[in-house]
């Protein structure tokens, strides 16, 4: 054996199934090198026995039993993960089993070992990322693995310690669909045929989570936009994401400065607007005018005093929240102090007052809105 | 599909390659048989196989054994091309099948030698590059050192332990499982 050149005791070494070579290693030193330098042992060594069954219980309150033919091994493994129960947060609750490793709730434990680790700084969002996906045409749902392009945002850490939005939306846009995740991420998921990719977006490095106070994903003129609203100071903040020449990045594109608007409508509160609450298709005590359409441009538009600008409006309590974005024009609707809905134009500014939007039933009040368009053609599907 | 069958032996009986061993033992092979060693094979491009091939490493009772096998897969390997061409005729898939059943036998009866000709055997196939042979040989005494204690498999191997005492219980504690 002693001549035999290292290729060819590679070569045959090579061949061993991982358990004839964890034991070859320890044959002599010039076979430990040989296997440590050439053959692939990785340290993780996938296990080849059988050791027994963790079963958990349905109702007791208790740690998972372990099912086994009693033997040292096993014993050890039962008797270990015995002892994470005192240093884990509560009862552990297995998971899933894979390779010898359990996972438990926010943390895998490899009970032979007795290595445990939090998956906390694992990265987020994982690449593959399974989602089930579902077809229209062929009527099913699978289950398809969509790989990262580009960084992740964080660690599983950053994403559990971010405050969960009030309201989270996806937007659908050119085969893409982009979902606003927690801790402000986006995630852009290309949805072409066989293109199982995804990308993270990150809001720009201006924008910080903490302050505003609503994140509202929208499609607007085109493309994705996302409207940022800061209750404070009545700040509205429109970025677009523009994707020029496959270049992904976020463009700050409005700034707008909504006080004197907050000030002009907490003296002018009672003022019906055009717009009102249809009940059973009918407008109660309201004529229905000659052309009922919107003019999205010139109806209704506010005429905002001096007066209203400046300080002033500080005292005014007023919250406000994003209906959603026009469809086709840089046009945000405003949802201001639970009473009132007015449309943002973007780049003059200027603030149509759509009306009162007060809905009577016990104190409740409005969760969400969906800006809608009308479609008389084809089938859904 | 006989005679060109025929024909194709005569062409390859006519290209003879001569093989010496390291005893100076001459081998006339055919140039189908002796290209199963890589080796060999960059030799016949290269044009330097006038006079014989001198194989320095391989003696001539090995060279003998390895000849014998490299003859038994030359033939099969011409048995496959051949039949490849009438692939959906079910004669020719059973002759197929009862050739690799009798490869198989061959390998297997091949492979009944002593520890040192096995080794011998190894070297030659590394040396000559004849990948089958080779394959053969290593599975052969890897299939030998499966399910074997370290203590086992240095002594069928006349391995001597160089490990101290404590290098040793560290690679066991490393993959403490395999010695369960």
């Amino acid at each position: 054996m002693d001549l035999v050149p290292n290729d060819v005791l590679a070569a045959v070494l090579q061949r061993l199934a991982p358990r004839s070579l964890a034991v070859s290693r320890c044959v002599c030193r010039g076979w430990r090198a040989i296997i440590d330098a050439r053959c692939v042992l990785p340290r993780d060594l996938l296990p080849v026995s059988l050791g027994g069954m963790f079963v958990s219980l349905a109702l007791e309150p208790a740690p998972p039993e372990f099912f086994a033919r009693p033997s040292s091994m096993v014993l050890a493994a039962a008797a270990r993960l015995q002892d994470y129960v005192d240093t884990a947060e509560g009862i552990p609750h297995i998971i899933n089993c894979c390779n010898g490793l359990l996972l438990l709730d926010g943390r895998i434990v490899n009970p032979a070992t007795q290595h445990t680790a939090s998956d906390d700084q694992a990265e987020w969002p994982p690449s593959p990322y399974s989602m089930p996906v579902y077809s229209s045409r062929t009527g099913t749902w699978e289950t398809r693995h969509f790989v990262r392009e580009g960084a992740a945002a964080g660690t599983i850490a950053d994403v559990k310690s971010a405050k969960e939005p009030v309201y989270r939306h996806a937007v659908y846009w050119h085969e893409t669909l982009y979902v606003h995740c927690r801790s402000d991420f986006i995630m852009r998921i290309t949805l072409l045929p066989d293109t199982n990719k995804y990308q993270v977006i990150k809001l720009p490095a201006g924008i910080n989570a903490s302050v505003y106070d609503q994140l509202y994903l929208g499609k607007s003129k085109k493309g994705v936009h996302c409207a940022l609203v800061d209750n404070d100071d009545y700040r509205l903040q429109v970025l677009f994401l523009s994707e020029f020449g496959g270049n992904i990045e976020w463009i700050s594109k409005y700034d707008i400065d909504l006080r004197a608007l907050v000030a002009h409508l907490s003296r002018n509160n009672c003022i019906p607007g055009p717009w009102t609450l249809l009940q059973d298709g009918n407008s109660p005590g309201v004529e229905v005018g000659e052309n009922p359409q919107w003019d999205s441009d010139n109806d209704n538009v506010l005429d905002i005093e001096e007066e209203d600008r400046g300080e002033k409006c500080r005292f005014f309590e007023c919250s406000i929240s994003i209906f959603g974005f026009h469809p086709f024009k840089e046009v945000v609707f405003l949802f201001l102090s639970n009473e009132r809905v007015v449309a943002c134009h973007l780049k003059s500014s200027k603030i149509q007052d759509l009306g009162q939007l007060v809905v009577d039933y016990r104190g409740d009040v409005i969760d969400t809105a969906f800006v809608y368009t009308p479609c008389r053609m084809g089938d859904l599907c | 599909m006989a005679s060109a069958g025929s024909g194709d032996e005569k062409a390859a009986a006519a290209a003879m390659i001569t093989l010496i061993s390291s005893d100076n033992e001459k081998f006339e092979v055919t140039e189908a048989t002796a290209t199963l060693s890589q080796t060999i094979r960059h030799m016949i491009e290269d044009g330097c196989t006038d006079g014989g091939v001198p194989l320095p490493n391989v003696t001539s009772k090995i060279l003998a054994r390895v000849i014998e096998y490299c003859k038994k897969h030359a033939t099969a390997a011409a048995g496959e091309e051949g039949s490849s061409s009438s692939f959906s005729d079910a004669a020719f898939l059973e002759v197929d099948r009862a050739f690799l059943e009798e490869l198989e036998e061959f390998d297997d009866a091949f492979l009944e030698v002593d520890r040192a000709t096995l080794f011998d055997l190894i070297l030659a196939a590394n040396y000559l590059d004849i990948k089958g042979l080779l394959n053969l040989t290593c599975q052969k005494v890897a299939d030998s050192v499966k399910g074997k204690t370290p203590e086992q498999i240095r002594e069928m191997y006349n391995i001597v332990n160089d490990l101290t005492p404590e290098e040793e219980a560290e690679i066991r504690r490393e993959t403490q499982w395999a010695f369960e």
